[in-house]
């Protein structure tokens, strides 16, 4: 049989298994609804930015204020909902009573405590600016003048991207957390997987038809696609439910983020599934497992940590250099891609060195895994270990 | 020595300091059984894992029609492990489905023979079961089943009997002596049930400490032990003494005569001192056999 064919009947079975064991489709379902509902929550307290306020106007120049207010108020993303109110005395009351958030005319702005600034500050703007065209035309200039002098006063805005933008923060501290969760997740089904053909003696009837390495690959090959359809359904379903209810404007790179977070998946489970492949490979009941996944999973909450820090300050040394190290880069490359800042040279570093390292892991964990996988009994030891490399 | 078939050439193994083979050789033709017996930790399972090349000899070599296994062959060896090896979650259809096409078969091939085993051990209605809710008795049958369902060349099993009821016993000691006259394929197996192994073995091999102690077809060991060994019984005369020359009574009945005596001198004294209602040579079983053989050696 081609060396392909058997690690792909190894890797089908896997992935059937999982199709088939209720607690992964529970899992994934779960997972699934998490996300869907965090973006629910998300654009239901952020909302899309917009603020409402209700304004009433008390005569003809609160409705002036009003009007003028509006085209600032759109581009700020505030909404101005206004009503005739008949004195100021009716519109203190409506105030008082949380009715109305603010209310204009003979001049004065009259604002509820705790009313939005930005509205504030818009309608009071609104309010001196017809204070000044009213004023002009008392002093004689005629309106069509007064418009002019008006509009020559309207300093332009010019929008200068920043190389971070806050809104990415969120992205990348899921993105994050979400990879996290992934490898630790594939990486206990390696192990486990590798311990229960050992415990269960079953690897003794499949290694009589496959080499030891044919069956390595094809259990990482299969958990590691699983993972990924898992985490692909996880971040469309975050995607599709965000894009859908229209609400939330999604930072610009998060497209991005998501294929790269698909990417680094894959790297980053071939690094930590062969660890955890090889964690698994040198005990022979799953009691001894935890002892041997420790360290690796030490290696991993570090990566963690150290990744979730480095996100908050993407342009950071420490971000650079975890861009570089195999074992954190996969939690932190997509993470910096969502908070902007990811120059494309480390990025293509970063694949490299994941690549190499990878390689060389894949080629480690063949090497020990064939030579420890029949062996029965006491854990293997880290001098024996060691001397399967100098042995060769 | 045979090339047909399977041949152990002087293998040897230790574990550290113990030696569990020590210059084993063995030979099983096509188309026969042997029964591997000994003693607790005799190195059977070693002897078999070498077989099956789950662990390397120190010395000696494992020979297939006088040809050292590769890995294509080892691919079309049947083996049953001691410590039954079954994914316990897995469906017990899926699971030997997946076996047979590791072993090489298509996919429709697979399924249709994890079927066919299924339905010849009796467990055709518990093909969409999982191993774990199975009694142990009936994963048993699905582990035969597992060695069988790539059709092998050549089967090893290690205690295919061990905790199965009479019934059990029967069928699957049936599909074995079935599969190898069929197929003419080698079987070895190993048991500590003497009678079953006398029953169903062609040949037997008895190994203690590592080193083969006596092999051969069941039925001339049998007569090679069997002595000059006779039963005869008078009607109500249990504590009769014949008084002959070369006659020790073993035990009450049962006499054993020197080599160059006649057996008919016993008979007809015997005969002179009663009714004789049994005469006969008394020929060991296999248990009696073995038990000698080992504790010839002890």
């Amino acid at each position: 049989m081609k060396p392909r064919r058997a690690s792909w009947l190894a890797a089908r079975r896997e992935i059937r298994e999982r199709l088939r064991s209720r607690a992964f489709r529970i899992s994934t379902l779960v997972q699934v609804l998490a996300v869907i509902a965090v973006a629910v929550i998300a654009s239901l307290t952020g909302g899309d930015g917009t603020t409402e306020v209700k304004v009433g106007t008390i005569d003809q120049v609160g409705r002036q204020v009003v009007r003028v207010a509006d085209e600032t108020a759109t581009r700020a993303d505030v909404k101005i909902e206004s009503e005739p109110v008949s004195s100021p005395a009716e519109a203190r009351g409506r105030i008082g009573d949380e009715d109305l958030d603010f209310a204009v005319g003979e001049g004065t702005l009259l604002a509820a405590d705790g009313a939005p600034e930005a509205a504030e500050a818009i309608l009071s703007q609104a309010s001196s600016a017809v204070a000044l065209r009213h004023g002009m035309e008392r002093a004689g200039i005629s309106p069509a003048d007064s418009a002019e002098l008006l509009a020559s006063s309207d300093v332009p805005v010019e929008t200068v991207a920043g190389k971070s933008d806050d809104s990415g923060n969120g992205i990348a501290f899921i993105t994050t957390l979400l990879l996290y969760l992934a490898l630790i997740f594939c990486g206990y089904a390696v192990a486990g997987g590798v311990v229960e053909e050992k415990a269960t003696r079953v690897v003794e009837l499949i290694i009589n038809a496959i080499k030891p390495r044919q069956l390595l690959a094809g259990k990482v090959v299969g958990i590691g696609l699983m993972g990924l359809g898992q985490l692909v359904l996880i971040v469309g379903a975050g995607l599709g439910t965000s894009l859908l209810i229209g609400s939330i404007d999604l930072p610009s790179a998060t497209f991005q983020t998501a294929l790269l977070a698909l990417l680094y998946f894959g790297l980053g489970f071939a690094l930590y599934g062969c660890a955890f492949a090889v964690a698994g490979s040198i005990v022979s009941r799953q009691e001894d497992s935890s002892t041997t996944t420790a360290p690796v999973m030490m290696v991993l909450v570090a990566a963690y940590i150290v990744s979730i820090s480095a996100t908050n300050d993407p342009e950071s040394t420490l971000a650079t250099v975890c861009t570089l190290l195999p074992p954190t880069a996969p939690l932190i490359v997509p993470a910096r891609a969502a908070a902007g800042y990811l120059p494309p040279e480390q990025l293509i570093a970063s694949v490299l060195l994941m690549l190499a390292c990878c390689g060389l892991l894949i080629w480690v964990a063949g090497r020990v895994y064939e030579r420890t996988v029949l062996r029965m009994g006491a854990p293997v030891k880290l001098r024996e270990l060691i001397r399967i490399f100098r042995t060769g | 020595m045979e090339d047909s078939g399977i041949s152990v050439r002087s293998v040897s193994r230790r574990y550290g300091d113990k030696v569990a083979l020590d210059d084993l050789t063995l030979n099983v033709p096509r188309g026969e059984i042997c029964g591997f017996v000994g003693p607790n930790g005799a190195g059977k399972t070693t002897a078999m894992r070498i077989m099956v090349g789950l662990l390397a000899a120190d010395r000696g070599s494992v020979l297939w029609d006088g040809e050292p296994i590769g890995d294509t062959r080892r691919r079309r060896i049947g083996y049953m492990p001691e410590e039954r090896g079954l994914y316990p979650k897995m469906r017990i259809g899926d699971q030997l489905a997946y076996l047979g096409e590791l072993h090489g078969l298509s996919p429709s091939q697979a399924e249709q023979r994890a079927g066919e085993w299924l339905e010849r051990l009796g467990l055709a209605d518990r093909l969409e079961d999982n191993v774990e809710v199975l009694s142990l008795g009936n994963q048993q049958r699905v582990q035969l089943a597992a060695s069988l369902v790539f059709d092998p060349d050549l089967l090893i099993l290690d205690e295919p009997f061990s905790g199965l009821d009479p019934v059990g016993v029967d069928l699957l000691s049936d599909v074995i002596r079935e599969f190898c006259e069929e197929r003419d394929v080698p079987v070895i197996f190993s048991s500590h049930q003497l009678e079953l192994v006398e029953r169903i073995c062609d040949s037997v091999a008895i190994i203690k400490d590592g080193t083969l102690i006596a092999s051969g077809l069941v039925s001339d060991l049998e007569a090679e032990r069997a002595g000059n060994v006779w039963l005869l019984r008078l009607a109500d005369r249990d504590d009769w003494r014949p008084g002959l020359d070369g006659v020790t009574r073993l035990e009450p009945g049962t006499f054993e005569l020197e080599p160059d005596l006649d057996p008919q001198e016993l008979l007809r004294a015997g005969q002179a001192v009663g009714e004789v209602i049994e005469f006969r040579r008394r020929v060991p079983g296999l248990s009696e056999l073995f038990r000698e053989t080992i504790g010839e050696e002890r």
